[in-house]
């Protein structure tokens, strides 16, 4: 029933019959077989006689049969003596389907259009390389979700490669920006150009990563902090090759950063302007680290065990240690304090006493147990000695202040009285002389009294004027 | 029932010219004159079937004015007495403390003005203290 291919019979040392490839000649008008290989009856499943039985649509897919036709259809359009390539896939006889890549080539013959095709199972290939799709498609996410870009260029050429994320980050869409050397200094902070006019060479060791931070200028203008991390590549004979880095937008990081120092700077100088002393105890090592700003803005930190003895709280004023060491830890032993004050004297190496103001707080543990006190201790010693001048400015105040209500009031109120008097009963009751003698001793008596307050004036003011100069 | 005016100042001069002031216009009523609160509550609980009308002074020797009403703070059920404080101070403290005294009845301010006495001695006279 199926015509006879004798014209096909080939030597047994033909290379079709040796092929590690699956191999067939069909023809084209009626889609049969007309030879298969060894490989393609070990491959397909179908022994040879099955083969020449069937047509190439039994090897397709149901839904791939418009692709076969289409193909058959243009069949005289190829060149001949050309093998065309084409992915396609196919249908063993158990119905697995794989993916093949085809080369044919049609075979002069008068009669027939006969085709010789060669089919490779790209099975493998085709999962290695959906594997490297998706690796990349990673890869790019990643890159993305990390704004970092890559970028490489060989060293004996003008242009770079970017990557997607290069792009984006410099501002620009991979079509809309060329990044030759010139128009990469370009998009360089004009400050930080100098990182690309230098030699480069100069700053990079084969293998070795190099670090920059530097700004960059995007295509709307703004100007963002970029990180880059670049290395020398060698060739194979040892030769310089290519350059290749990673960039890495740091601008967030760059801002808070700032902000960090900024802050720090303020605190720094709001320490020095209080003359304050920050301190943290860690109870469960029992260590304090206490810290202050010295005078040229820089920070001083002391870690130590927390004793009596160390080197802080062996300033406390003798008369005061006990009494600060027994009241802080009655202070911690209740669970439900958090927030403490101590006052007590500090007894400089120069022999000088200063008042200070302790304020600090307790975080404790979920018994209530202190795990950490922070504190800050505040000199006091200007403020205490300014409150004293001010008691002592009131005792004066205080002091005259009776003067003139008693002392001066009383001889005053008598010439009050005496005039009162002799003004209503004339010298019925006391004679004018006599009232007059009175008088005078009134009088007598509260020009002593104003000598005694500017007396006291004045002493006031000796005393403040030696408390300042001291 | 016997009733007695009592100045209690260590100022002699006003004490005179209180005194005279008193006696022209109430004459008839006993005036007696102290230099300092100690002898004054001396007398006074000496005399407790007496009743007495003390113009008192707040700064004087041995005994100031302060200490004289204390002194007699917790004696009140057991006198007929009635003080005002006459003083030099215009300090407004001196007045908000006399105000604490349940015993003081004015603060008057020297030299002893006659209207405000003859309110006083009107007073005493008409309820026949």
């Amino acid at each position: 029933m199926f015509p006879q291919q004798t014209n096909f019979e080939l030597p047994e040392d033909c290379i079709f019959n040796f092929s590690p490839h699956p191999m067939w000649i069909y023809d084209a008008d009626t889609l049969r077989f007309l030879k298969v290989n060894h490989e393609a009856v070990r491959q397909y499943g179908y022994s040879e006689k099955e083969f020449l039985s069937i047509t190439l649509e039994d090897i397709r897919p149901k839904e791939d049969i418009h692709v076969l036709s289409n193909a058959i259809k243009n069949i005289h359009q190829r060149d001949e003596g050309y093998f065309k390539k084409r992915l396609v896939r196919h249908k063993k006889k158990d119905g697995t389907v794989f993916p093949v890549h085809l080369k044919s080539n049609l075979i002069p013959d008068k009669d027939k259009t006969l085709e010789l095709v060669i089919a490779m199972d790209i099975t493998e290939l085709k999962e290695s390389e959906d594997l490297l799709i998706l690796s990349n498609n990673r890869l790019n996410r990643a890159q993305r979700i990390a704004k970092l870009g890559y970028w490489r260029r060989n060293l004996n050429s003008d242009l770079s490669e970017w990557s997607d994320e290069t792009f984006r980050i410099y501002g620009y869409e991979p079509h809309s920006f060329t990044p030759t050397l010139k128009n990469v200094i370009n998009v360089f902070h004009p400050e930080d150009r100098h990182l690309l006019t230098d030699d480069l060479l100069d700053h990079l060791e084969p293998g070795k990563l190099k670090s920059f931070e530097h700004r960059i200028l995007t295509a709307n203008g703004s100007i963002r902090w970029v990180q880059q991390e670049i290395q020398l590549i060698l060739n194979d004979i040892g030769g310089t090759s290519h350059i290749e880095g990673t960039i890495m937008d740091i601008t967030e990081r760059k801002e808070y950063e700032q902000k960090l120092k900024e802050s720090n700077e303020r605190f720094s100088l709001a320490m020095l302007a209080s003359n304050q002393k920050i301190w943290d105890l860690d109870h469960g090592n029992n260590t304090i680290l206490h810290s202050k700003i010295i005078c040229d803005g820089q920070e001083q930190i002391v870690k130590e065990p927390f004793t009596k003895d160390s080197s802080w709280l062996g300033k406390i004023h003798p008369d005061d240690i006990d009494r600060v060491w027994d009241s802080f830890f009655q202070q911690l032993e209740n669970r439900e304090m958090s927030h403490g004050k101590l006052e007590y004297r500090l007894r400089l190496e120069n022999g000088t006493i200063r008042y200070v103001t302790d304020t600090y707080y307790v975080q404790r543990g979920a018994q209530g147990e202190p795990i950490r006190t922070i504190g800050s201790m505040t000199d006091v010693t200007v403020t205490r000695k300014q409150l004293e001048k001010i008691k002592a400015h009131n005792t004066v105040l205080q002091d005259i202040a009776w003067l003139q209500s008693h002392a001066i009031r009383s001889p005053l109120t008598r010439i009050m009285a005496l005039t009162n008097l002799y003004r209503s009963k004339g010298e019925e009751i006391m004679s004018f002389d006599r009232t007059i003698q009175l008088i005078d001793k009134a009088v007598a008596e509260i020009d002593d009294q104003l000598h005694q307050i500017i007396k006291i004036t004045n002493t006031d003011n000796n005393n403040e004027q030696g408390n300042i100069a001291s | 029932m016997n009733k007695e005016i009592l100045l209690v100042d260590d100022d002699a001069v006003t004490n005179f010219v209180n005194q005279t002031i008193m006696e022209s216009k109430f004459p008839g009523i006993p005036i007696k004159l102290f230099y300092n609160g100690s002898v004054a509550m001396q007398y006074i609980l000496k005399n407790t079937d007496k009743n007495f009308l003390v113009f008192l002074d707040l700064n004087m020797p041995v005994m100031s004015g302060w200490e004289f009403l204390k002194a007699l703070e917790g004696k009140k059920a057991e006198l007929n007495i009635e003080i005002h404080i006459l003083t030099s101070s215009i300090d407004p403290g001196d007045q908000e403390h006399a105000a604490k005294f349940p015993l003081v009845s004015s603060f008057l301010v020297k030299p002893l003005d006659e209207t405000i006495l003859e309110g006083i001695l009107h007073k005493i006279v008409k309820n026949k203290m």
